[in-house]
């Protein structure tokens, strides 16, 4: 059997989170707080705590959060990959993992003495070293940190010495992905194959400043249509009718909803004017919208009329439309009802999608759920080996391929 | 020899904070170590020196450097101390590393990957000029670009690593002075909460303690006949640390007789035995001091720790009087005071509370302090007033 591939992993550790960074799960009255109870949850006594608390037997909802928070406050990267890796080992099986890096200096506007994005590359680069032939990153990209031409040439290189191997974004921390400052980026990945992978679930971190401080106007940043004739790309328009519905209305652009408010920069469609103009960007859209949106669960944002998008049909319909968008089931795997699997097989067997769809699980943001093992087992019997193969072996490798990296699945690091 | 009642309380009460801020000083210690808090302050001081916005956080990558990570007892703590030669290796090494990126190299069947990193052959100088030239620009890296200016300059095979070093580790030291006397200004509160804690578990009102100093004269003479003992182990052992001078003290007052008191069946203070207990099972150096403290204190028979028979106990369970117990008249005088005091009052509990808040303050202040004020108020004390001659005397 062919080794397989989880196309979404995390490792990060709470260390590269700004200080502020639980702003994110604080009501708005605790938000000052927000500091201290960060550097609270990383002191000593409270890290032995959660430590021995999560490790006594049980599987409460509150266990399952310890030994998430514990993962999340190890030491080092290293560390938490080799639970990770343990997770897979210990049955025998010999995965490989694409790690997300993720950059969140830019998820507020205030100080944070957290180490930053270079910091946490730096690191995975280390465990890179060694394991060549495990660890497969992506580089996280932030408008804000770099842009233009000097964004790709931080990326080119590291993608050129096969350190890194694809993108990662993140809009819910505050940009749209249709930004004109990316438009480089997605032109260089483009030529090169290179693959993107994009947060799609309204779930999740985001911004936790005012929209406004990152939405000065009423029209999004948008790049072009690249044609002198018609330079704004027609779905501009909707973009920003939904802009304002969510900058107009108390419920997201209040004080304190920028946790609504990021379901702005989420929506597939703002990927529409960059499918437009780069039609054949391999580009993912993770968590196939999310269990919730797959099942239709009702949303505020939806029934108050903000948002009336479905992220599951809307990424089945780009799927459909543009060669490269792919998914990944990852999170959303952890829900056993039919109603989610079933829609999954199903565009697994689909002609035109079924190519597209990748295993992943989103580790370790999945351990508030279930442990690892449970969880690709879970995948493993609901999809039956040959649907499980495909989504884990010929898909993963296929999105996998670039012009850097041409053979994915013949390829050995040493 | 000034025989001044006044001054002898003083005296009495400033050896009773010295020897308590002793017992706060190591309480902190000992807190400070089961939390690892020096360590982590020194991570704090170590990254807002290297702290580089705009490259990296250069603290916290040498803290993942060999040199200091292996320095660490588990991966709760960090090093309490860094020298500066491990701090100027480790900041090298980490910036030369920068210059010597991973490559993987794809074989001509396309089959192998394999890493590449050509520069790791590089001296570590032109490593080291490298990886700062390829930082982004920032004051770290014209910091480092002087302090390579200073040492043979950016050309190959000029520089001076060991020059470098040296600097680099000069710099870390100015840092590291700044710094305690930061970390000293950070254990301030810590000090205030311990010595409040102290003087309410011990139950030190230092007004009580003034005015029973005033009025038991055999208990003041002995108190000051040990704080003189204590004053001149302070001055013989100057320029040492501080350390040492508290052991030359605690030695010094085990050689000195009990207390005394005019009160007839004086006891202990304090029962120490279950603090000893406490400290057998912890079993650490800064327990045991502790107890020798708390033991010194006691010989000298002090008027504090929690009695039923004495306030602020005796309000809740009924004071009893004394005073017409005792023939001797100096006796009867001090059980008369602690009759009054004895007795449930606003007046009472008020002077308790601030007592216990003087006390509490004073012990922040730390035992340095209290020990220079004890020697300054003892050589008074003996150049007061010229002995006697005993010629003319006859």
């Amino acid at each position: 059997m062919s080794r397989i591939t989880n196309a979404h992993t995390h490792i990060f550790t709470g260390k590269f989170a700004p200080d502020y960074f639980f702003k994110v799960a604080l009501p708005k009255a605790l938000h000052n707080w927000a500091d201290e109870i960060k550097a609270m949850l990383e002191s000593r006594g409270i890290r032995w705590l959660v430590r021995g608390i999560s490790r006594t037997a049980g599987k409460s909802n509150m266990q399952r959060y310890l030994n998430f928070i514990e993962t999340g406050m190890e030491e080092s990267q290293g560390d938490v990959f080799a639970k990770l890796r343990g997770s897979y080992t210990a049955l025998g099986s010999d995965t490989r993992f694409i790690v997300l890096t993720l950059n969140m200096d830019y998820m507020g506007l205030q100080r944070s003495s957290h180490p930053g994005i270079e910091d946490q590359l730096k690191e995975v680069e280390e465990l890179r070293r060694d394991y060549p032939d495990t660890v497969f990153p992506f580089v996280c990209v932030d408008p804000r940190h770099k842009q233009g031409q000097a964004l790709v040439d931080w990326v080119a290189p590291m993608h050129q010495d096969l350190r890194f191997f694809g993108i990662k974004m993140y809009p819910a921390l505050g940009y749209f992905p249709c930004d004109p400052r990316l438009t480089e980026l997605y032109a260089w990945a483009e030529a090169n194959e290179v693959p993107i992978m994009t947060h799609c679930t309204r779930m999740g971190v985001f911004y936790t400043g005012r929209l406004r401080e990152v939405v000065p106007n009423d029209s999004a940043p948008c790049l072009g249509t690249g044609d002198p004739a018609n330079p704004v790309d027609p779905e501009l328009d909707a973009i920003n009718k939904r802009l304002n519905r969510f900058m107009y209305n108390d419920f997201t652009s209040g004080k304190g909803q920028s946790k609504y408010g990021c379901n702005l920069f989420l929506n597939p469609r703002n990927f529409i004017p960059v499918l437009n103009r780069f039609p054949k960007l391999k580009l993912c859209f993770a968590h196939f919208g999310g269990d919730d949106e797959i099942m239709g669960d009702p949303k505020e944002v939806r029934t108050k009329g903000i948002d009336t998008t479905n992220f599951h049909t809307e990424i089945k319909e780009l799927m459909k439309k543009y060669p490269n968008v792919y998914t990944d089931i990852s999170y959303t795997l952890f829900n056993d009802k039919e109603d989610v699997y079933q829609p999954i097989r199903a565009s697994i067997n689909d002609p035109v999608i079924g190519g597209r769809v990748l295993f992943g699980t989103d580790y370790y943001m999945t351990l508030q759920e279930a442990p690892e093992v449970q969880l690709w087992q879970l995948c493993q019997t609901k999809l039956q080996p040959v649907l499980f193969d495909k989504i884990a072996v010929t898909n993963t490798n296929a999105y996998l391929r670039s012009k850097f990296f041409p053979d994915p699945p013949g390829t050995r690091f040493v | 020899m000034l025989d001044n009642p006044y001054l002898d309380t003083i005296i009495c009460i400033v050896l009773v904070f010295a020897l308590l801020s002793i017992l706060v000083s190591l309480i902190v210690e000992w807190w400070n170590a089961k939390i690892k808090q020096r360590g982590v302050f020194l991570q704090t001081i170590v990254r807002r020196i290297l702290r580089d916005d705009l490259n990296h956080d250069y603290g916290y990558r040498i803290y993942q450097h060999p040199t200091i990570n292996r320095m660490r007892r588990d991966e709760n703590s960090y090093p309490y101390y860094i020298s500066a030669e491990a701090f100027s290796t480790a900041l090298i090494d980490t910036i030369a590393e920068d210059a010597a990126k991973d490559r993987y190299v794809l074989a001509e069947d396309g089959k192998t990957a394999t890493r590449v990193n050509p520069s790791m052959n590089d001296p570590l100088g032109v490593r080291f000029v490298a990886g700062v030239m390829s930082m982004n620009e920032s004051p770290m890296k014209r910091l480092f670009l002087n302090f390579i200016d200073r040492n043979g300059g950016r050309q190959k095979g000029e520089f001076d690593v060991h020059g470098l070093k040296a600097e680099l580790g000069r710099w870390f030291d100015d840092h590291m002075d700044r710094a305690s006397g930061e970390y000293k200004l950070k254990l301030k509160p810590k000090l205030m909460g311990i010595g409040m804690l102290v003087a309410i578990v011990l139950n030190v009102d230092s007004i009580h303690l003034m005015k029973v100093f005033m009025l038991d004269e055999p208990l003041r003479n002995s108190t000051v006949a040990a704080a003189e003992a204590a004053a001149g182990s302070w001055s013989a052992t100057e320029g040492l640390p501080d350390t040492v001078r508290y052991r030359a003290i605690m030695d010094t007052l085990a050689t000195m007789p009990d207390g005394n008191t005019v009160r007839t069946g004086g006891k202990d203070t304090m029962d120490l035995t279950v603090v000893r207990r406490i400290v057998s099972a912890d079993n650490s150096t800064a327990g045991r001091d502790a107890v020798e403290v708390l033991d010194r204190l006691n010989r000298l028979k002090l008027p504090m720790g929690w009695d039923r028979a004495d306030a602020p106990l005796s309000w809740f369970t009924g004071p009893e009087a004394m005073a017409g117990k005792t023939n001797n008249p100096t006796e009867a005088a001090l059980l008369q005071y602690f009759d009054e005091r004895n007795e449930p009052g606003l007046k009472q509990c008020f002077l308790w509370i601030v007592g216990i808040l003087i006390t509490g303050f004073s012990l922040s202040q730390g035992a340095p302090f209290w020990f220079a004020t004890l020697l300054k108020l003892v050589n008074i004390r003996r150049a007061g007033v010229k002995p006697k001659s005993t010629t003319n005397a006859e």
